[in-house]
């Protein structure tokens, strides 16, 4: 577990209960050890202890709860959902969590401005729901859709499946309600669909991952729902095929509303754990197309006829709204169904060498160096991905009961981002940097870490906001830093 | 006869494996009731595997929140239809229970009092015992030898006595020789799901050694809980059981896809059918209740929004929830009886009647006007 280095040095836990609770309301403040147990985790693999965790439930709140931070220098960690799983939602040095999920209003909707407000704490799901009753949608869709919040996603700068056509978080975010690390509330910018006055502070928080203030009011663009789907599901018996396929489909000038890839490991796994009954190739490409129901009959044909051309085992179409419910739910639990696979310590990963980005004309290079690397060191590593944008998630799979495979999986994940930065790419394409791969920052933005560094130094001169994240401090060196399982190897404990 | 000595209840460092699959991804969230009443993690179903895993590990101490919060759990199972990893939340959650017992921090006080009634009476109620069979008629004899057993629950047979009678009256008119079993005890649910596994043990084993001693060959319940318990539980305590058990809703389904039920009234109603989560997502029963809903002459069927595996719960949590924290049971209650008046229903049908109880007393604490009953009440209705 985490040792806290500079956390409330000078204040005792029941004065920091009392302050919060006064801010807040007695049940809205904990420094129970069950609750900070709990909140000692998110969807990492690390876990650090926080002193309190408080759920305010407005600006006001949380501002004076910033405010008072600073004055006494305990950091602070804006959490949502904590479905992320680089451990940006963790108390890296320990401090105040704030936990945005009572913040959950949808305060606007005004389709006639293409513009939807809400509270941090909405949960995407449930804003799409409300806005399909209008025939509208936002369209980032991460994997943890039915449990992360919007404002986790702006933090993050989420995406998901749909980001090929539809662009990412960054893409919708219109302006920001911030409360600053001296407690200061700012607005970003006017809601409005297009401004050009100055520098952009909104997308400048967006994917800061807490470290500039607490994001505490969004407001995004949303898009008219496509009325029709079409899908297909492409069989290779060679992973780096299926990804000369999809160069093939992005230079036909047909832009897929969703184009992944799972490996055969993955297929396995989701078929095993969901029922699915889906081939089990080597290489599956899942495609989707929406639109007007003539021209996604003629793109879902043309795709297939490429598949084919390019040496498809199989290809099998859709228009069934069911089918494509059922295969988008599959490539959904495609994560956690890996550890069904093996022996329950045998789990994937997702934090070491995943979620790379490269040029959609690199990723059968890239795929090819992933094959090699997994044969190098000897690690099962399933491989999924938004291939359509570049966007790859090669997951590896290891005891997490032994130390050798944790050291094994970190040099598989040093040699997957080189490889991805050589091929002119990037280490995180939607899951952030966090804890995880804030050790790897350098490998990509060497040259800019000091520029960062006198931003985040103007915004939280005290760095109190989310310290510990994206780099931007000493700590951490070492991306198994407070590693949850350690304890496995530490010689405490030993599984049943 | 089986060797009912053996005793197998798994404990909680039999799950330590089952918690490593967690990857705390928190897709839970999107489905756990209690989360989203108290929207804090302790109350969410990750929250409460952390809380286990610590618990077994001994990484935290034994805190009242903690002992709450591993008890705010309605043991519905939402979690584990929704978890991609597949773990089974629910019986870990059960296993905690039972670790806390272990180490004097468990059950909660009003649960240890229902449990004190167990023990006496052998209901939850602290009813006498010898009153058990008071709702049988008069004419009725139980016997020694019962191959068919009914076995009412002490929900039927202390608190809608009207839900035996119709299940005897039915089973008469299909000519179904059921016996009712002179020492019938309390399943067992309430110690089983407060932590009080030995309590529980020594309910299943009286229990079906009075169904040894009858030749007992087939067992009707008309209780999801006991109907879990039977089905599930006790085969886990004690091994391969020789007795079949069904539902009455399994039963009588058969009798209504033979056309074997003479149908005489009608009901004029809209109704819909809330999935009791011991019978639905705890056992996979969605579809015999339906069919007895659906051929009741005059009934007009509503689905709710979230029905079959992604029904609500009634927030009874097997009783002990309700035991534990009565007003919240209500409050979930309340919002199962307000979705049904969405789909404008006039009845709730539900094969349980615990949720049954929930509901009614929650629609009349928040002056919902909506009646509250069982398919069999309003099948036995029709016979007339």
């Amino acid at each position: 577990m985490c040792q806290h280095s500079n956390v409330v040095k000078m204040l005792s836990k029941e004065k920091l209960l009392e302050t919060l609770s006064a801010i807040t309301a007695p049940d809205r403040v904990s420094i129970d050890s069950a609750e900070l147990y709990c909140y000692s985790y998110d969807a990492s693999v690390h876990m650090c202890k926080p002193d309190a965790v408080v759920w305010p439930e407005n600006t006001e709140e949380i501002s004076r709860i910033v405010k008072f931070a600073n004055e006494d220098r305990i950091p602070v960690i804006p959490r949502g959902a904590a479905t992320g799983d680089m451990g940006g939602a963790l108390a890296i040095q320990g401090g105040i969590i704030v936990d945005l999920t009572r913040m959950s209003k949808i305060k606007e909707v005004r389709i006639e401005d293409l513009q939807v407000t809400v509270e941090p704490g909405v949960v995407f799901a449930q804003l799409n729901q409300e806005l399909s009753k209008y025939g509208f949608f936002f369209p980032p869709d991460p994997g943890s859709g039915d449990a992360c919040t919007i404002g986790g996603m702006v933090a993050c700068n989420a995406s998901g499946l749909h980001a090929v056509k539809y662009g990412v978080t960054r893409d919708y975010v219109l302006s920001l309600e911030v409360v600053l690390a001296d407690g200061r509330i700012i607005r970003t910018g006017p809601k409005v669909l297009k401004t050009a006055t100055g520098y952009d502070l909104t997308r400048l928080f967006v994917g800061s991952e807490g470290t500039l203030g607490i994001i505490t009011e969004i407001t995004l663009r949303i898009r008219p729902l496509p009325r029709h789907f079409a899908t297909a599901v492409a069989t290779f018996d060679d992973l780096v095929k299926a990804g000369k396929a999809v160069s093939r489909i992005m230079e036909s000038g047909i832009v897929p509303a969703a184009l992944e890839i799972m490996d055969k490991l993955r297929i396995q796994a989701v078929n095993r754990v969901m029922n699915l009954a889906l081939p089990e190739a080597e290489g599956t490409l899942l495609i989707e197309v929406d639109g007007h129901p003539d021209a996604i009959n003629e793109e879902i044909n043309s795709i297939s006829k490429i598949c084919r051309e390019e040496g498809a085992v199989s290809v099998v179409c859709s228009d069934d709204p069911k089918e494509r419910e059922k295969l988008w739910a599959g490539r959904k639990a495609a994560y956690a169904a890996l550890i069904r696979l093996y022996k329950p310590q045998i789990r994937p990963v997702q934090a070491l060498g995943n979620d790379i980005v490269v040029p959609i004309s690199k990723v059968p290079s890239m795929l090819k160096s992933i094959q090699d690397i997994s044969r190098k060191h000897e690690i099962l590593i399933a491989t999924m991905g938004h291939i359509g944008d570049g966007n790859l998630h090669p997951t590896v799979m290891i005891d997490v009961t032994r130390k050798e495979d944790w050291e094994k999986a970190k040099a598989v994940a040093t040699e997957i981002y080189r490889t991805a930065i050589e091929l002119g790419g990037s280490i995180a394409g939607e899951h952030a940097i966090g804890i995880t791969r804030a050790p790897f920052i350098e490998l990509e933005h060497a040259d800019l870490i000091e520029l960062w560094k006198r931003i985040k130094q103007a915004f939280d001169p005290n760095n109190i906001m989310n310290p510990g994240k994206i780099g931007l401090d000493t700590i951490p060196k070492d991306p198994l830093i407070f590693l949850a399982y350690a304890k496995y190897f530490e010689g405490k404990n030993k599984v049943a | 006869m089986q060797n009912i000595s053996r005793e197998k209840t798994k404990l909680l460092s039999e799950y330590e494996r089952e918690m490593l699959c967690c990857t705390t991804c928190g897709f839970c969230r999107a489905v756990c009731p209690t989360f989203n009443h108290f929207k804090q993690e302790s109350a969410n179903a990750r929250g409460k595997v952390l809380l286990s895993y610590g618990l077994l590990k001994n990484e935290i101490p034994i805190t009242p929140r903690m002992t709450e919060r591993l008890h705010t759990c309605l043991t519905c199972g939402k979690c584990n239809v929704k978890c991609p990893s597949g773990i089974d939340v629910v019986e870990i959650i059960k296993a905690a229970r039972a670790e806390l017992v272990n180490k004097n921090a468990g059950p909660l006080p009003d649960q240890k009092l229902v449990d004190r009634h167990i023990q006496t009476e052998y209901n939850p109620f602290g009813k006498p015992a010898a009153k058990r069979l008071e709702w049988t008629p008069k004419a009725y004899k139980t016997s020694r030898n019962a191959e068919t057993v009914y076995f009412a629950g002490c929900m039927a047979s202390y608190w809608y006595p009207e839900i035996a009678q119709a299940t005897l009256k039915i089973f008469e008119h299909l000519g179904v020789k059921a016996t009712i079993l002179k020492n019938e005890r309390c399943c067992g649910i309430p110690p089983l799901w407060d932590g009080q596994i030995n309590l529980a043990t020594e309910l299943a084993k009286s229990n079906i050694e009075t169904f040894h001693a009858s030749n007992t060959q087939l067992i009707v319940t008309t209780c999801a809980g006991c109907y879990r318990t039977l089905k599930i539980d006790y085969p886990k305590m004690f091994g391969k059981v020789d007795y079949r058990v069904m539902h009455i809703t399994e039963f009588l389904s058969e009798f209504i896809n033979e056309n074997k039920i003479k149908f005489k009234g009608k009901i004029e109603k809209a109704a819909t059918y809330h999935d009791p989560c011991h019978l639905g997502r705890h056992m996979s029963v969605y579809e015999a209740p339906r069919t007895i809903i659906q051929n009741i002459p005059g009934l007009k069927f509503r689905e709710m929004e979230n029905n079959k595996k992604d029904a609500e719960c009634c927030g009874g949590g097997a009783g002990v929830f309700r035991t534990a924290f009565a007003n919240l049971a209500l409050t979930f209650g309340k919002s199962r009886v307000e979705e049904a008046k969405r789909v404008g229903t006039e009845v709730i049908l539900t094969s349980c009647p615990m949720c049954m109880l929930n509901l009614s007393q929650a629609a009349r604490k928040a002056q919902i006007k909506i009646e509250v009953s069982d398919p069999i009440l309003l099948l036995a209705k029709t016979l007339e």
